[in-house]
This record gives structure tokens, sequence and C-alpha cells, in this order.
């Protein structure tokens, strides 16, 4: 049965990536820089959704002191980290076509590259702190802490600075500005995508769990 | 419920009496950070020079200054209770929340009085033309209150970590940018360089609301560990 899900996900994200080639139309003035919308979008998406879940599990810790939320909390931080990274290298390429340089302080791209400054530091933190009770107290603060001042710099910071990037999906006036296949292909990818990083987590999860287990023997 | 605010308060500032006691003994701590904001703009003033930055790189570069000038001196408030081994007994004298309000307090102190040494003597040596007073001592005041607010609990973290002083610029930075951003956009505007201050105002006070916010609800798991 795992196997027939592992090999479906295969099939499903090779079908969005056909669908995003043959199926979903050029978007205007884009052009052929399109095509990387359909990865960018979902993996940032999948950044905020990660760390959201980061904070959340920080905020269960805190209230519970129980060392699971804390691994949960570890292995959203470190997934949304490589979702980060995904999102700024793509952001850049995206960057290069169509402004002609691979950063430019955008907003959009400074937002990226302070979240993916703030959880590099939030994984340091964890490797500072030798006992594991302390270490998931405090790095559950420095979660809780940091993620405040994401709606800032997701919402806010784009809305007061000029902007190039676009904004099809999340906007200020709360309406889609895409193509009826192109938003299908989004949603099929960003689908693809999140299956991809829940099963990335699980494994984590399984090692984090047989670590604790460990401890306690 | 106003004895409980009172009691806070008065503990508060005997905390922040007590830390200010301590640096005045060590004398070291401010004269270092006052060593290091005038070093530092001496760079800027001698690479940059007066003419050679537009309103826009000046307002930038006083923050930047400001910034790393704060950072230098603002962890030492808990890391200095860890090291003499007087945290425990601090956490016996005063709770989580009232030693928190007294370390920011002298933090809020000690940023002001580097600010009183720093700022005058950029406007001299940068000399950028400052078109609203006002507005740059608005924006001079709600930036303080947010960088005080995230320095003073993280340096309760990094206080319990192995590794420090990189450690704490590495965590405050990243949190301390989109407040940057606004306190620049502030300096801007009252340099004549945007014509819209309240926005960046606004920004900063919904900034310092929320960490401060923040911070009250944090200070005790952290202090506590």
């Amino acid at each position: 049965m795992r196997t027939l899900l592992k090999v479906g996900l295969l099939v499903w994200l090779l079908a969005c990536i056909a669908a995003g080639t043959l199926y979903a139309p050029l978007a205007r003035r884009l052009f052929e820089m399109t095509r990387i919308i359909y990865f960018h979008l979902p993996v940032a998406w999948i950044t905020v959704i990660a760390f959201a879940l980061s904070a959340w599990w920080s905020a269960v810790y805190l209230r519970r002191r129980d060392l699971v939320a804390d691994a949960k909390a570890a292995i959203w931080a470190e997934l949304g980290l490589v979702a980060c990274v995904l999102a700024t290298v793509t952001g850049a390429v995206f960057a290069k076509g169509m402004w002609g340089s691979y950063w430019n302080w955008d907003p959009r791209e400074t937002s990226i590259f302070l979240l993916l400054l703030v959880y590099a530091a939030y994984v340091t933190l964890r490797t500072a702190i030798d006992d594991d009770e302390r270490r998931a107290s405090l790095s559950a603060a420095y979660s809780l802490i940091a993620v405040v001042t994401v709606p800032f710099l997701i919402f806010v910071v784009p809305r007061i600075y000029f902007s190039l990037h676009p904004d099809p999906l999340i906007n200020s006036q709360g309406k889609r500005f895409m193509e009826a296949r192109m938003f299908e292909v989004v949603m099929a990818s960003f689908a693809g995508y999140l299956a991809v990083f829940w099963w990335m987590y699980r494994i984590h999860l399984r090692m984090a769990l047989a670590r604790l287990s460990a401890r306690e023997d | 419920m106003g004895r409980v605010s009172r009691g806070l308060l008065s503990r508060a500032l005997e905390v922040a009496r007590k830390d200010w006691r301590s640096e005045r003994r060590a004398q070291s701590g401010l004269a270092s950070i006052g060593l290091f904001a005038l070093v530092t703009l001496a760079v800027l003033s001698f690479s940059v020079g007066p003419f050679g930055a537009g309103a826009d790189l000046q307002a930038a570069l006083l923050w930047v200054l400001l910034l790393f000038t704060g950072l230098s001196g603002l962890a030492r408030v808990y890391i200095r209770e860890v090291d003499s081994h007087t945290a425990a007994h601090l956490k016996l004298l005063a709770g989580p929340l009232e030693v928190l309000v007294g370390k920011s307090l002298f933090n809020l102190w000690l940023l002001v009085l580097v600010e009183l040494f720093v700022v005058p003597l950029y406007l001299v040596l940068m000399a950028p033309r400052v078109r609203d007073f006002r507005v740059l001592l608005a924006t001079l005041a709600l930036a303080d209150v947010g960088l005080v607010a995230v320095s003073t609990l993280l340096a309760a973290v990094v206080a319990q970590a192995r590794t420090r002083g990189a450690l704490f610029s590495g965590l405050a930075i990243p949190i301390l940018i989109p407040l940057l951003l606004a306190a620049i956009g502030g300096t801007k505007a009252a340099l004549g360089v945007t014509p819209d201050a309240r926005t960046h105002l606004v920004m900063l006070a919904s900034l310092d609301a929320v960490l401060l916010g923040v911070s009250v609800f944090l200070i005790e798991p952290v202090w506590n560990e």
C-alpha cells in the first residue's frame, strides 16, 4: 500500500510537470518563465506553512513540556528551511529571467531571505545548547518571537515598499489574477509537494521518536 | 491591581538600579560601547564622508551604526548574571517579569546614553540635512523600544547557551530587520527623502506592541530554565 502511494505521488508530480509544460498557457509578459511558478509558488507556501507549524508545536511544548512536541517543532523548522532555500533559489532564477539580475532586494526577496536567516538562527541556537529540556524551551521561545515578525515580512513590507514581484494570488485586493488552467496546475503541484514534505516529516518524526525512546532507556 | 503594578514597577526599578550600579562600578562596559560607536562612526565618515552619501544612504548608515553599537552592549544584562553566578539569587528576589522589565529599563537607558553621544556626532561628521527633527526623535524613540524588547529577551536566551556573542547577533538581527526597515523609512522621512513618515511610525509602533507583548509572554519559560 505504501509503495503504491509513493509511486502514485511520483506519477502525480510528473503529471504536474507535464501539465505545467503542455496544458497551462504562458502568462502574459512572463513567457517561458511561467513554468517556474509551478514549483516556486508551492514551495514558498510550504515554507510559510512549515514555519507556522513549527511555531504551533513550539507553543504546544511550552504548554505541555513534551519533548515530542519539541521534536515536531524542530522537524518543521528544518523542513521549512529546505523549502525556503528552494523558494529563494527558484525566485532568484525567476528574477534573473524577468529583471536581469538574480538578486534585487525586492521586498518579497528580502522577506524570504530574512525568513531563511531567522530559521537558520533557530537551527544554530539548537546546536548551541546541550541540555534537551533547556534547548526545547529556549528554541520554542525563539521560534515564537520569530513568528510574530512573519506577518510583517510577508504581508506588510511588500505593501509599504514598491515591489516588482507579481502577486496574482496573495494581494491586497483579495482577488485571483491567474488564468484558470494555471491556477489548477499551481494547486495540483502544491498538493504534490505538500505530500512530499509530509512524507519527509513522517520519516524525521520516526527517527526523532526512536532517539527519544533510546534516551529514556 | 494598582498595588500589584506598583510592586512590579518598584522591584523592576530596583533591578535596573542594581544593573546601573554594577555598570558604573565596572566602568569598562559603557566606555567600550562608546569606543565601539566612535570607531565605527570614524570608519563610516572616513570611507563615505559628508558629501559621499545621499540622504537614502545616510539614513541606512545611521541605523546600521546604532544597531551594531546597541547589540554590542545590550546582551550583557543577563550574561553578567550567569557569569557572576548571581542568576539564582536574582530569581529568589524577583519574578521573571520584574527582572525583564528592570533589565529592559536599564538597556533602554544604556541605549539612550549611547544615542545621546552617537547621533549628534553622526549629524556633525556625516552632515545629513534633517528636515524634521520631531520625526527623527519619534523614530529613534519607537525603534529603541523594539530594539530593547528583542535584545533583552534574546539576552536571556543566549545567556544559557554555549556560544554567546556571535549567536546573539545571529539571533537578533533577522528579527530586528523589519524594525530596522521601518526605522530607516522614518529617518528617510525626517531627512526629506520620502514624504510619508506616518506609515513608518505606525509600523514601528505596531512592531513595538507585538514584540513587547511576546517578550512579556515568553520571559517566564526562558528565565526559569
